[in-house]
């Protein structure tokens, strides 16, 4: 699948699942800081995944834990 | 637990994924890579060598070993969380060189690091951080009163991710819990308990040794820190044959609960007690936040018990009040937001419409049988063309066809769906990156994480010495001082040999080396050194 990234930066509600648009007032300091996390997130993630993640996937398995 | 009240001591044995693999993506040899990985460990680490095997004695009271193909670090034994902390920080950073370092070296391909918790490659693999408390009781007098912290703590103590028994997308706070399967017993070949009863003291004779496998390697400072620091408070408390006000078997079925609670991200689902009250993970988190705090300043609590009662306490009113403050603090509220994000900004499908997607896969791959072989996919073209046939297999995709119309969902978004699923879990991973530098730390980096436990210097402190109290900081400084003589000494958990003499680290609390003339006979001889 296509790793474009949408520039979308709403957040959802981790309790509901709902748009971030739909939250309460007085969140907007919450909702900024998330944007930054998923960014750093996003970016980092991006730097690191070159190729399909079903192939990263498979050239990851491990030798198992206990 | 400990030789005098108050006086607590604990370590965390942690498995680290870890791959070797050439420019194509072919991984080496899992056992030639390790023990690559283990020869550069001896050389840039100060260490005296285990009986046996490729385990190093560091000088920091750590021990780094080979298990099963990956490397695992046993921690300085601790005092406090705070101290234990700092010696997993600091092992995770000195393993995290050492892969920079292999990797520089290798020249060949990439190595990669893990603190990681399941494998998302169908093998169904889990990583342990096994917890081991010192009790001046055997573990199993007290068991049953434990049980029900061990079940519900996974709302803070909850690494995040994806049941990887399942090929759907699954979000659990604790994934490990899928691979659980006993409530109280002896762990071995394919026993995995709730609580272990293993009970290996690694010390003299009137200690025993409370060795939990539930748990799983957290990336949260405070995650780890509040796993470690309740549950030495509710075992000092259980040790110490405090009243619990609960019956033995408080909770009825605690697998099922636990899996329960696992798959609840609200914390809301109530499960049934003994004395048929219905309880949240919350409501029984808070049953033993408030014996600890009502016990804060008896003699058998540690000194640190009221710090962590309040961050304690903290926690349970942000998860019941607005999980959301928890995101960037505990690990599974930041994993779940990120997944979230990660499915809006990148798939056409729904955050919500997993649930759905994940019990069609299930099905459709139970009707093909592609667990033989793991990475095959059943495409939306397959589907389509034998939903044109006759037969069991056309009956039962018609079956599924009626449940994803319900659904507003369509075969065509199978496809989508099996792409964004390994997306996840590749992101999962990442997450819990220790080398090359993933996720989480880049959002350490970047000052995203929040209510961090360590302040600057504590891991470099740890990285050069061993915690004041216990014996690890005895046998670190021997280790340092014999290093030079690798030849003529080795060590276990509880002492140092020589050719002649013997250093006794039978006592987890002593604080000075007295060595003696030593003989094979004179040897003192511990139950479970063995293992270690």
């Amino acid at each position: 699948m296509s790793k474009d990234i949408k520039q979308r930066t709403e957040t959802d509600d981790i309790k509901t699942g709902a748009p971030a648009d739909d939250a309460a007032p007085g969140l907007t300091d919450t909702r900024t800081e998330m944007d930054r996390l998923f960014a750093v997130a996003a970016k980092s993630f991006e730097t690191m995944s070159a190729g399909s993640s079903q192939e990263f996937l498979k050239s990851s398995r491990q030798t198992g834990g206990q | 637990m400990g030789s005098s009240l108050g006086k607590l001591l604990f370590g965390l044995e942690i498995e680290f994924g870890f791959t070797v693999s050439d420019d194509e993506g072919r991984r080496f040899s899992p056992q030639l890579a390790l023990g690559s990985y283990l020869k550069l460990c001896a050389e840039m680490f100060v260490h005296l060598p285990g009986n046996g095997g490729q385990r190093l004695y560091l000088a920091n009271g750590s021990l780094l070993y080979p298990d099963l193909g990956h490397p695992e670090l046993a921690t300085a034994e601790s005092s406090s969380p705070v101290s234990l902390l700092q010696s997993l920080r600091a092992g995770e950073s000195m393993l995290a060189e050492v892969a920079a370092e292999l990797d520089f070296k290798n020249g060949i391909g990439s190595v990669g690091l893990y603190r990681t918790n399941v494998d998302y490659s169908a093998i169904g693999t889990t990583w342990g951080s096994h917890e081991s408390y010192l009790s001046r009781h055997d573990p199993e007098s007290f068991a049953p009163k434990v049980v029900g912290h061990l079940v519900s703590r996974i709302i803070f103590t909850g690494s995040g991710g994806f049941n990887n028994r399942s090929r759907g997308a699954t979000f659990m706070l604790s994934p490990r819990v899928s691979h659980l399967n006993d409530t109280i017993g002896r762990d071995g070949a394919g026993t995995r308990a709730i609580f272990s009863l293993r009970d290996e003291p690694l010390s003299s004779e009137c200690h025993h040794r409370v060795h939990l496998i539930c748990g799983e390697p957290n990336c949260s400072e405070l995650s780890t820190y509040l796993r470690i620091g309740t549950t030495a408070l509710v075992l000092a408390m259980a040790d110490a044959s405090v009243d619990f006000g609960m019956s033995e078997n408080w909770l009825t079925s605690p697998l099922a609960t636990m899996r329960q609670f696992s798959r609840d991200p609200e914390c809301k689902k109530r499960t049934i007690c003994g004395d048929k009250t219905r309880r949240t993970a919350l409501d029984i988190q808070r049953h033993y936040l408030e014996l600890a705090e009502m016990h804060c300043n008896a003699p058998f609590m540690p000194t640190w018990a009221e710090e962590v009662c309040i961050k304690w306490r903290e926690v349970l009113v942000k998860l019941e009040d607005n999980p959301v403050d928890l995101i960037g603090s505990l690990d599974w509220p930041t994993k779940l937001a990120l997944f979230k994000q990660h499915v809006k900004t990148r798939s056409t499908l729904s955050w919500g419409s997993l649930v759905v997607w994940t019990k069609i896969v299930a099905r459709v791959s139970k009707a093909f049988a592609t667990e033989t072989e793991p990475w095959s996919r059943v495409n939306s073209m397959q589907i389509k063309s034998l939903l044109r046939n006759k037969g069991e297999t056309a009956r039962l995709l018609k079956g599924l066809t009626r449940t994803l119309d319900k659904h507003d969902l369509d075969w065509t978004e199978l496809d989508a769906f099996q792409d964004i699923r390994d997306d996840l879990c590749e992101l999962d991973i990442r997450y819990s990156q220790l080398y090359p530098r993933g996720i989480f730390i880049e959002l350490e980096k970047a000052g995203q994480i929040r209510d961090g436990i360590l302040v600057a210097g504590q891991i470099e402190e740890a990285i050069d010495r061993a915690p004041v109290e216990g014996r690890a900081r005895v046998r670190g400084d021997w280790v340092r001082l014999l290093a030079k003589s690798p030849d003529k000494f080795s060590c276990d958990w509880t002492g140092i040999l020589g050719e002649k003499v013997y250093l006794d680290l039978g006592d987890p609390f002593v604080t000075q080396a007295t060595w003696q003339t030593r003989t094979e006979r004179e040897r003192p001889q511990r139950r479970g050194v063995s293992s270690r």
